[in-house]
């Protein structure tokens, strides 16, 4: 019997990250469209006001590779369990937490976890089933699996595997889909950075990352303009509701070089308190 | 006899002697009589034994009243007559009273009334009916010819006969001094014989005394050097002559028979032959002694000449005749698991339909009785390896299969082969009772005995290649032999000294070796079997008889009804199965062992948490053993059945049974035995591996597979004739079904000579397991309680997708290089006929498109186009998301409570399995789209496609749907249809024997091939 599921699973997480990696990074860009005219036909790039919206995003990869940079403690424990995957039986939980797990996934490879990756692609790519983009997934999947444990080709794939699975819901006009994945890859980016900086002082070498907090809400209220765009779903009132209080949370916050670990025990709170009702 | 019955005997001979003093000659007699039975040492044991009761009686008679004495001897006769009656055969029971008679007779002169009333009470407890028993005291105590009774069953000898008596039969011999008498015991076919007169006759060797009575056994001769040999068979059919009403009479005029390949098998013969005679053939190996046989009984087509029956040819008339045939092939013909009993209790039923069960019973009681095998009734016949029964019974019980019908005409072939010299003898005289009885037997002999040599009515020699060297009296041969080759010769066949004969003589003087110079045998025989032939053609009498002199066979035929003739094989197989405890138990246990290993060795599950269906990754492999399982249990349950049952067949041939009746019920035998082992697989696998409420669906299609392969394992037990051969046979039967299959090796991946993408190449269309597999993946995956829920709206999303993600990128690309003037015919045309399915191409385009337009025309209709494939991409997105939508309505629905959410979740785990939509939902390579000549085919997710609605049933593996007629069927609906109809070509097959004629065929073409060669060669 033939196992072809697997690739299938890496290329949902790989749609997932490829949402947080479309800050500016046009050479990834051309890669996807090269990718689509190859196998699928997605044969505009929409330019909707949407992408502009996202455009400046930095990508999940560019803040791990920053935390990796700045000898913080990998940390797998804080990443959403694959197990949870069969609880997202609703079409917003399986968007927001296909999101999250392409950032998992992007944690993993760039932390070289590589024992941990395939359930994580696993459960990226049963969401990705779910919502429809399966087959554009697991387009990836087989560079996934010659990339072995390439670091950086897993996370050029990843990447490209996220930005292509976007690039299709929008063109489709399932930018209610695409904003949600956005959101759950953004908070789980959050998270992840929050958790592990809360427990760090200040210091030249992890100094960039605590100013990347700070840069969020920009990006934070980009989201929330988009999430606020489909108010109609009323599985998506409370996660808007939430946002919309982490927005306010980000706009109180000092300088960006007076941010301490007080303002950010907050902000991992309140940020971990809507992360779980969404992972839970 | 036992020690038991000699001592029954002693006994009994005391009581009748009762006197004071034994006359010597009472003495000699009991002692004459203890010579034939016992060895000299333990005759005086018995002796003394006798004068012991002797000594007892006189004792108790000194004291006793007269009458007293009387009753209680009475009732001791009773009692030994009855435990000899247990032990003794009719034949025995009668000797032993002629020995009585003949003993009282000696005591006294005239027995005393007492004694009289005694061997009296003794003949009717032993069954002896009063006249025979009045006619053999008679007949035992006569002390002249005179006082022979006259009686139709008494036959005298004499040289002339001054009167001739009224009732008794008569014949002359000029060479005898004295009378011989000769008295027929009917229900026996026995002879007794008494000489009065002065010669020194010898019977077998054995001088004949002038006050005995001595049986006259079969084979017996009686001679003297200057007597006329008197022959037993000469005797009996003096007997038999008015007895015998069905008389038959065979008669072989120049008959000649061919090899398929062209050697002669039998060069013309003519001889005749009638009712009671029992004729052997005899010849060395290759002489075409069993060929003659079946040319006889009508199974081989003779080149030239005829086989006539009561001059009706029994090649042309079969039918009218087969009732008067019998035939017992060499080979065991007994079903081993049955009793005695049982085997001839079915094979009478199909023999005798227009019986009742009763009346089948008590004929077949008689039969047993007749033959001497009522008390190995109920003996399980058991193999050849594990006797119950000896050989010579094993054959006696064969011969009582086709005795039951009273044919007229016997063919046996070589029923002593394998048999001791004991059992030998039992079976021949068995057969030579039955000529008694007036039946025609011809027996394919290899090397007899002397004994059974000398049973022959009727020899027929056949020399090497098929030449008739002699056919006449047995005795006569070895003088005939001898005559020709010019070999000195005596007057007499037999040892001077023993009268045995020795028919190896017979055949060392036909393959006399000529000697060379240094007095060793060289390989050329001084008279080859060519010259045998021509001296036995000179010699022989031109056939006298008239070809139509019988009596026209009365037709016993009833109507045979195939229903019943049905019942009747499976009551018999069913039963015989039954009785195999060991197949039985394998039968029963081989199809949930195999469930057991399967299922619980694939039951995968996460290491360290609790089973999931949803999970098992392992259940298309379970499906897919399961179909293999099923399809093997179905072919090895039944891949000997008619195999085994050949020579049982080949027999029942002359019943006139239906083949379509046998092979109905083996049919419906195999199938109850595969349905209840589909039914045991299916509900252990199932319950281990929890598939959930698909019981039904699995077993209807699990047991098809079966079925057909019970129908492939009959068919090949039908055209093969070695259990290697079917043995070996079966993983060429097997092993394509897995691989063909399309699971183990995906169609497109095979060599591209046979690879198709559009649909399943025709090798896999041939392949049961491919659509038995399929069935269960397609119904599993579609029908379950989970995705019944999402099915249709799956499909409309993935028709959407499709058309919307691959097609459309197609037909873009061809309407792009359409306007980049790279547009051709090809290309127009797949633009044509593509969009016109969609009716996404006005037909004013379709105009212009067709008449070749110009490249500024092709790029302005490019244009347009492209402008009509947008709106109608915008279009399929709008539907995709009505459609999601849809789909995430009806999820939000069954999940928008907790507890709902929660069964939800159960429900999938259940029911739903993830590898199973991996096999199913992803096409079997990376392409999703193909294109051949302009048009362009889906591969993409197969289970929710249909069939080509032109294509009949044909269809890429895994489609949902699939066309017959153009009206679309479920797949599992047509899948077992298809099996189904596969199951009824091998019925076909079956029936008329397709491979095993094309086999055959084949075998022809070869030799005829060989032939050819040869002759080029030449």
């Amino acid at each position: 019997m033939t196992r072809t599921i697997r690739p299938n699973i890496l290329l949902a997480i790989a749609s997932s990250m490829m949402l947080w990696s479309c800050g500016g990074e046009t050479a990834t860009e051309k890669g996807i469209a090269a990718e689509q005219t190859d196998t699928t036909a997605i044969d505009e790039v929409a330019a909707f006001q949407f992408s502009y919206t996202i455009g400046s995003l930095p990508s999940p990869l560019t803040i791990f590779d920053e935390i990796t940079k700045s000898n913080l403690e990998v940390d797998t424990r804080l990443l959403n369990p694959v197990s949870n995957v069969e609880k997202y039986t609703s079409p917003v939980k399986q968007a927001l937490n296909y999101g999250i797990y392409g950032v998992d996934l992007a944690y993993l490879v760039i932390n070289e976890k590589n024992s941990e990756i395939y359930p994580y692609y696993s459960a990226a790519k049963d969401l990705s089933d779910e919502i429809g983009i399966g087959d554009l997934f697991e387009k990836f999947s087989s560079r996934f699996k010659e990339a072995k444990e390439e670091r950086d080709t897993l996370a050029r794939v990843v990447d490209e595997a996220y930005a292509a699975t976007d690039t299709y819901l929008r063109s489709n006009e399932r930018l209610e889909t695409a904003s949600m994945i956005l959101a759950g890859s953004w908070l789980e980016c959050q998270f992840i950075l929050t958790s592990q900086l809360r427990k760090e002082t200040k210091n030249p070498q992890n100094e960039k990352l605590f100013s990347r907090v700070w840069e969020q809400q920009v990006y934070l209220d980009n989201i929330t303009k988009a999430l606020s765009e489909f108010a109609g779903n009323k599985d998506l009132t409370e996660v808007n509701k939430q946002f919309g209080e982490l927005l306010n949370m980000y706009k109180e916050l000092p300088e960006v070089d007076k941010i301490d670990a007080t303002q950010l025990n907050k902000l991992n709170e309140k940020i971990s308190s809507l992360r779980n009702m969404i992972i839970g | 006899m036992s020690e038991k019955i000699l001592n029954a005997m002693m006994q009994l001979f005391a009581i009748v002697a009762n006197k004071e003093s034994l006359s010597e000659n009472g003495k000699r007699v009991v002692e004459a009589f203890l010579a034939q039975l016992v060895s000299l040492s333990l005759r005086k044991k018995y002796l003394d034994f006798f004068n012991e009761q002797l000594f007892i009686l006189e004792g108790k008679k000194a004291s006793g009243e007269r009458v007293k004495r009387v009753s209680a001897n009475s009732v001791k006769v009773l009692k030994i007559c009855t435990q000899i009656n247990e032990e003794l055969d009719q034949k025995q029971k009668y000797f032993a009273l002629t020995k009585l008679i003949e003993f009282a007779n000696s005591v006294d002169d005239f027995p005393g009334e007492q004694e009289r009333e005694f061997i009296e009470t003794v003949a009717s407890v032993f069954n002896i009916s009063r006249e025979s028993y009045k006619l053999l005291y008679g007949y035992c105590t006569a002390k002249n010819k005179e006082e022979i009774p006259d009686d139709s069953n008494i036959l005298l000898v004499q040289n002339a006969f001054e009167y001739s008596p009224t009732h008794s039969r008569t014949k002359t011999n000029a060479t005898l001094d004295g009378t011989l008498a000769f008295i027929y015991i009917p229900s026996e076919g026995m002879l007794f014989v008494r000489y009065f007169g002065t010669m020194d006759l010898r019977m077998n060797g054995q001088s004949i005394l002038g006050s005995r009575t001595y049986v006259f056994s079969q084979g017996s001769v009686i001679r003297e050097s200057k007597l006329l040999p008197v022959y037993h068979g000469d005797v009996t059919k003096i007997f038999l002559k008015k007895a015998n009403n069905d008389a038959v009479s065979l008669d072989v005029n120049m008959v000649q028979y061919c090899f398929p390949e062209g050697r002669i098998g039998l060069h013309p013969l003519t001889f005749s032959a009638n009712s009671g005679n029992l004729i052997g053939i005899m010849g060395g190996s290759g002489a075409g002694k069993s060929t003659l046989l079946n040319i006889l009984n009508g199974n081989l087509l003779p080149k030239s000449g005829e086989v006539l029956i009561n001059g009706i040819s029994i090649h042309e008339h079969k039918n009218e005749l087969i009732d008067l045939i019998g035939y017992i092939p060499q080979d065991d013909l007994l079903i081993e698991e049955l009793t005695v009993f049982q085997n001839l209790f079915f094979n009478t039923k199909l023999a005798l339909p227009e019986l009742s069960d009763d009346e089948i019973r008590q004929k077949v009681h008689e039969q047993l009785e007749s033959i001497g095998l009522w008390e190995t009734k109920d003996l399980k016949v058991g193999s050849v390896l594990n006797k119950t029964l000896s050989g010579g019974q094993r054959k006696r019980v064969n011969i009582a299969l086709e005795l039951i019908r009273k044919p007229s005409i016997l063919f046996i072939d070589e029923p002593t082969s394998g048999l001791s010299s004991m059992d030998s003898e039992n079976v021949m005289d068995l057969l030579k009772q039955l000529t008694l009885q007036g039946k025609l037997i011809f027996v394919v002999i290899h090397q007899p005995s002397s004994d059974i040599f000398k049973l022959f009515d009727k020899l027929l020699i056949l020399d090497l290649g098929g030449y008739p060297a002699y056919y006449g009296n047995p005795s006569d041969s070895l003088l005939y032999f001898k005559k020709v080759s010019n070999i000195p010769t005596g007057d007499s066949s037999e040892c001077e000294s023993c009268g045995n004969i020795n028919p190896e003589l017979v055949f060392s003087i036909i393959e006399n070796k000529v000697y060379n110079e240094f007095g060793k045998p060289t390989n050329q025989r001084r008279i080859k079997p060519e010259e045998w032939y021509h001296y036995f053609e000179d010699t022989r009498l031109p056939n006298t008889v008239s070809p139509n002199r019988g009596a026209r066979p009365e037709s016993k035929k009833t109507k045979r009804r195939i229903s019943k003739q049905i019942k009747v094989f499976l009551q018999r197989d069913l039963l015989s199965k039954i009785k195999n405890k060991q197949y039985l138990l394998i039968n029963l246990l081989e199809a949930p062992i195999l469930a057991l290993v399967l299922a619980w060795f694939l039951k995968y599950q996460i290491p360290g948490q609790s089973y999931v269906f949803q999970e098992n990754m392992n259940l298309p492999v379970f499906m897919f053993m399961s179909v293999i399982v099923a399809l093997f249990l179905g072919i090895t349950v039944s891949a000997e059945e008619i195999f085994r049952d050949k020579k049982i067949l080949k027999r029942e041939e002359f019943l006139d049974l239906s083949r379509g009746g046998y092979l109905f019920s083996k049919i419906v035998l195999m199938a109850m035995i595969s349905a209840i082992q589909t039914a045991l697989f299916v509900g252990i696998g199932n319950w281990i591996f929890e598939i959930n409420r698909m019981f039904g669906d699995y077993w209807a299609i699990l047991f098809s597979v079966s079925l057909f392969g019970n129908l492939l394992g009959l068919n090949i037990s039908a055209t093969f004739n070695s259990a290697v051969t079917i043995y070996i046979l079966i993983p060429f039967l097997v092993i394509p079904q897995i691989i063909f299959s399309g699971v183990m090796v995906k169609y497109d991946n095979m060599n591209p000579k046979i690879a198709t993408s559009e649909q399943v190449p025709f090798i896999g269309d041939i392949m049961s397991a491919r659509w038995a597999f399929e069935a269960l993946a397609v119904n599993q995956f579609k029908n379950n309680t989970y995705q019944t829920n999402f099915f249709e709206l799956d499909k409309k999303m993935a028709d959407i997708t499709y058309k919307k993600d691959y097609w459309l990128d197609r037909m873009n690309g061809k309407i792009d290089s359409l306007g980049k003037c790279e547009g051709n015919d090809y290309t127009r045309e797949s633009i044509i006929r593509e969009m016109k399915k969609e009716n996404l191409i006005p037909s004013s385009i379709i105009t212009i498109l067709n008449n070749k337009p110009s490249l500024s025309a092709q790029l302005d209709i490019s244009k347009q186009l492209k402008a009509i494939t947008k709106e109608y991409k915008s279009d399929l997105i709008q539907q995709f998301k009505t459609v999601k939508s849809a789909k995430d309505q009806l999820i939000n629905e069954l999940n928008n409570t907790p507890e709902k959410a929660e069964s939800f979740k159960k429900l999938k785990q259940e029911n739903y399995n993830e590898q199973l939509e991996q096999m199913l939902a992803i096409p079997g390579s990376t392409q999703m789209i193909v294109e051949q000549n302009g048009a362009i085919t889906r591969l993409y997710k197969p289970i929710y496609m249909e069939g080509n609605p032109s294509s009949f049933v044909r269809s890429p593996l895994f489609v949902s749907k699939k066309s017959i007629g153009g009206k679309m069927y479920s797949t599992y609906s047509v899948n077992m249809g298809v099996i189904w109809l596969m199951i009824a070509v091998l019925t076909i097959t079956l029936y008329f024997d397709v491979w095993e004629k094309a086999l055959a065929k084949a075998d022809k073409l070869s030799d005829r091939t060989k032939i050819w060669i040869r002759n080029f060669q030449k």
